[in-house]
């Protein structure tokens, strides 16, 4: 099932033109989906909404930070990265300026499945509307349509590719070139045919380690594994210097952050 | 700093559209601008003039020397 999420306020002119796309997007894919449109756009409503329903797809359109997803008057977060882990195993698509930067690669750490989204701000020209509509709508009909989002995603930057020659072949608008090249440029899906890149040399290690496992591992994991490592090494000293009810304790309490890490890592495969 | 030619050129545009389509306007986040406002933003590098000029620069740069797909 679809949560589809879309705030919209008066005074300013771009949620104007995003709420319009949206719906164009949710009449063309024709399904039934649970909405949370303007007043509605709230965190709480967000959260509720997934407790009450099953979930697989997010979409959202409208403004975005790095950091987060903007609720209903410009004021707060839908989803930051304080409630990130509730889009585990479900597929995000966003129309919105800079959260496929920070949240989007943490939210796919944390679990989700795909986040569809843009790095910079979302740019436009109103005169050229449509334009802009149908290749910011493309990605997820492709996806919907059968597509993997790898393949959504190259379709719809061809589409981009595609528009932009034609508009300069018949002499249009530089800055609506210029705006579809910037959008192209940006655009990014996170998924595991495509996980975000890491400048973290600890998940770097972790990658090189587990496979694509290693993009999903959360901070409180590598730290319980940096933990294990020094138990290891105290549990070696003990065992080295004779068995003794305080060495047996600590290999049980290592044996029990063992199995955790286990299941932690049986999770993370799983998504 | 910016180049003064792609500053005149940037002008230059903004001339021939408040003739041909004063209308005009430009959504870029959260702000919409004018033909005025875009210049002015430019003109005096406010941050969203240092974005516009950026982005006029990355879009030379990707028709110019197109780069790969990105995956």
């Amino acid at each position: 099932m679809v949560l589809n999420i879309a705030p919209r306020w008066d005074g300013d002119v771009a949620v104007q033109y995003s709420f319009n796309w949206n719906r164009v997007l949710i009449e063309t894919l024709q399904c039934d989906p649970v909405e949370l449109l303007e007043e509605d756009a709230t965190r709480s409503k967000f959260e509720a909404a997934l407790k009450e329903h099953a979930i697989d797809t997010v979409i959202f359109y409208d403004h975005g930070s790095e950091t987060g997803l903007v609720a209903q008057g410009g004021t707060g977060y839908i989803v930051d990265k304080n409630n990130a882990d509730k889009l585990k195993g479900k597929e995000v698509f966003t129309m919105c300026c800079l959260a496929a930067v920070d949240l989007g690669k943490y939210a796919y750490r944390q679990g989700a499945k795909a986040w569809w989204g843009y790095t910079k701000p979302f740019s436009f020209i109103p005169q050229d509307e449509q334009i802009y509509m149908k290749l910011a709508n493309m990605g997820l009909i492709e996806r919907r349509t059968g597509g993997s989002w790898m393949k959504a995603y190259e379709k719809t930057y061809d589409a981009y590719t595609d528009t932009i020659e034609r508009i300069r072949e018949e002499g249009g608008n530089p800055w609506t070139i210029i705006t579809l090249v910037n959008n192209r440029d940006c655009l990014v899906v996170w998924c595991n045919e495509n996980p975000p890149e890491t400048d973290c040399p600890f998940r770097y290690a972790a990658i090189g380690l587990f496979g694509l496992p290693g993009h999903k591992i959360s901070r409180s994991y590598a730290v319980a594994l940096s933990m294990n490592v020094l138990l290891l090494i105290y549990a070696l000293y003990i065992h080295s210097s004779g068995w003794s009810p305080r060495g047996v304790t600590i290999l049980l309490t290592l044996g029990g952050t063992q199995w955790w890490m286990f299941r932690k890592y049986l999770e993370a495969l799983k998504t | 700093m910016q180049d003064p030619r792609i500053k005149r050129s940037v002008k230059e545009w903004a001339d021939r559209e408040r003739k041909n389509n004063p209308s005009f306007s430009l959504v870029v986040g959260d702000k919409a601008l004018t033909i005025d406002q875009i210049i002015e933003h430019i003109e005096e590098e406010t941050e969203l003039g240092k974005q516009l000029y950026g982005m006029v620069v990355d879009t030379a740069v990707a028709l110019l020397l197109p780069r790969q797909k990105p995956h």
